[in-house]
């Protein structure tokens, strides 16, 4: 008997971001169309090394099966998936998770702030911004990674850094080298005053390090933005992504279940989190 | 479901038990080295129907400690998945009201709509569940305070439930299934007079418990103490973090998984077992720690059980049994902590008064 929750996945295409960081498009072995909502992830895994809790950083296409994770090979599933080749196969289960609230985007200001390898869940959720880019006010990116290097998404950044259609700062702590990337240097957290968006509408997602999102999140209280319309995306262990493992509970919440994006005033006043 | 109430005699409790081993393997309390386990019994003979608090309870035969979740094949490049196709046919007999309802906080963690538990699912299904209710009340029991004893109320997540009414059992049945298989006894019916004889049993025996703990505020008081420093002082000063707590525990469901691959890399087995969250890995991601204190662990534990759990699954995850702290080395009772936090806000609430006064 097949098991219906694990699925195949075929590796289409490789594209380096940084040194340890790249994105893996793949597409379902069974070329069933795949629909799944910016902020959700998928369990990924090999035979032999379990699984791991992977976002996408895709958007999902009409009758596609596509879709694209961006993995830092840090750990044994994800160092396993970095040696995979083109066309080799993948097991997965998935989408999990509740997404990023896009229904609450819609006529007012967005801004996203990312660190590092936070802006890879954020993708989707810009890329669905633009898509529908006549239903919110102003839209704002502000991306900060260690150093020019440690920036995923390069050719993303140039297109979006040119546009009109959005307004981005990207920041680094050290300027290591020199970039086609307008860069400043410093932490996010300095950039975020004087944006021009609205403090009671502006909806604000933040996703990065716990330790950066307490920060970016408590600017944003202390610069007067609605504590209700911000929303961070936490990361946790994962065994199963279904509820019942128990590893990724805060509090009474289930990170993979009714998370991973969570209104801040929601998770942040649980322990055993650093917001 | 529909329910009926019979009277098994005594004498025929043990050749009906016989009787169900034709179709079941029969699963029920025996006296061990080690003190009354429940095992899979080869003979009815070895059931000891008066055994007070197993350390395992009997949902290790719904949820076990540890087992199969898949087998991965490659072939050509491909992934044949084998999943549990069924589970074996079983009845677990002479199963605590506190046991009976650590059940049921199972089906909601497992059984959760569009979310089931594959494993659990074909476990429950083949498992008639016969309750017994408790002969006596034990020291470490709580199950009155809690709501999950010492009778068991609700009409679920049971077959039959047995009271010893002294000269015969009262049998309650749920569903078709239990009917079907007491049929074969051409049982009387329960008559008003049997229940009556129960509830007097149910009253006497909640007379007799010396471990209680106000549950009416738990939540709050809990939930608003997190930071009090019963946590830390009780983590640093006592706990081991030797996880016994959770392995005992018979609500916990957290586990983690394990992959074992062949040599030649081709047959992978998937493990589950069961994890605590008494464990430093268990929270562990690859730059943080959700919980890297043992105080930050034990306060999880606590936590959960007497006040996350109930916004979770609507009922409280501790059943009362009193496992935890009859097998902590150092004999760390959960409802001591919850008490110290109590009279802690009491003691506040009084000075509060008495300034407001003053």
């Amino acid at each position: 008997m097949d098991n219906p929750y694990y699925r195949t996945a075929r590796l289409l295409e490789i594209q380096p971001e940084t040194e340890d960081t790249s994105s893996y498009v793949f597409a379902l072995e069974d070329g069933q169309s795949f629909r799944y909502s910016p902020g959700q992830f998928n369990m990924l895994g090999l035979p032999g090394t379990e699984e791991a809790a992977i976002s996408f950083s895709s958007l999902a296409t009409a009758d596609s099966s596509r879709f694209t994770h961006t993995i830092r090979r840090l750990g044994n599933v994800t160092n396993l998936i970095g040696k995979l080749n083109v066309g080799q196969r993948l097991m997965m289960r998935g989408p999990f998770g509740n997404g990023w609230p896009i229904e609450k985007a819609v006529g007012c200001d967005v801004l996203l702030v990312t660190g590092g390898l936070g802006l890879a869940p954020i993708r989707p959720l810009l890329l669905h911004c633009l898509e529908k880019r006549n239903q919110i006010r102003n839209l704002v990116l502000i991306h900060g990674a260690r150093t020019p290097d440690d920036m995923i998404f390069q050719k993303n950044l140039t297109l979006w850094q040119d546009q009109d259609k959005l307004t981005t700062i990207y920041c680094v702590d050290q300027l290591t080298r020199k970039s086609p990337l307008d860069l400043r240097v410093g932490l996010v957290t300095q950039f975020m005053e004087g944006l021009d968006l609205d403090l009671r509408t502006t909806l604000a997602c933040v996703c990065g390090p716990e330790i950066m999102m307490r920060f970016v999140a408590r600017t944003l209280l202390l610069q007067g933005y609605r504590e209700d319309r911000i929303y961070v995306s936490m990361e946790r262990r994962m065994r199963c992504g279904t509820g019942h493992c128990g590893h990724c509970q805060i509090g009474p919440k289930f990170v993979c279940q009714d998370g991973p994006i969570f209104s801040y005033p929601d998770i942040s006043r649980f322990p055993d989190t650093t917001l | 479901m529909q329910g009926q109430a019979f009277i098994i005699e005594k004498d025929q409790l043990f050749s009906w038990l016989e009787e169900l081993q034709q179709g079941f393997q029969l699963i029920g309390p025996v006296e061990g080295e080690g003190g009354p386990a429940f095992v899979r019994v080869q003979s009815v003979k070895d059931l000891n129907i008066q055994y007070g608090l197993t350390m395992m309870g009997p949902q290790t035969y719904l949820f076990p400690p540890k087992e199969r979740m898949c087998t991965i094949q490659e072939r050509d490049g491909k992934y044949e998945v084998q999943t549990m196709e069924t589970a074996p046919r079983q009845v677990l007999f002479g199963v605590h009201s506190c046991d009976l309802h650590a059940i049921l906080v199972l089906d909601k963690a497992f059984l959760k709509p569009g979310m089931e538990d594959h494993n659990y699912r074909l476990w429950r299904e083949n498992t008639v569940v016969i309750g017994l209710h408790c002969p006596r009340v034990y020291p470490q029991c709580f199950c009155a305070s809690m709501g999950t004893g010492p009778f068991f109320e609700p009409k679920e997540g049971y077959d039959f439930l047995l009271t010893d009414l002294g000269d015969s059992y009262l049998a309650e049945t749920l569903g078709d299934r239990a009917l079907r298989l007491i049929s074969s006894l051409n049982p009387r019916l329960a008559t008003q007079e049997h229940f009556d004889k129960k509830s007097r049993i149910d009253r006497e025996l909640r007379s007799q418990f010396q471990k209680e703990i106000d549950t009416t505020h738990l939540v709050e008081v809990i939930s608003r103490n997190q930071d009090h420093p019963v946590w830390s002082r009780t983590a640093d000063r006592r706990c081991l973090g030797c996880t016994n707590c959770t392995a005992v525990c018979p609500t916990c469901f957290c586990y983690n998984v394990k992959d074992l691959i062949s040599f030649d890399l081709t047959q992978c087995e998937r493990t589950r077992y069961k994890d605590s969250c008494q464990e430093l890995h268990f929270a562990q991601m690859h730059e943080l720690n959700a919980r890297s204190t043992r105080t930050a662990r034990l306060r999880q534990f606590v936590t959960h059980k007497l006040a996350t759990w109930v916004e979770q699954f609507g009922c409280f995850g501790c059943i009362g049994c009193g496992r935890c702290m009859t097998w902590c080395p150092t004999k760390i009772d959960l409802t001591d902590m919850a008490k110290e936090i109590m009279a802690s806000e009491g003691r506040q609430a009084v000075r509060r008064a008495q300034t407001k006064t003053g």
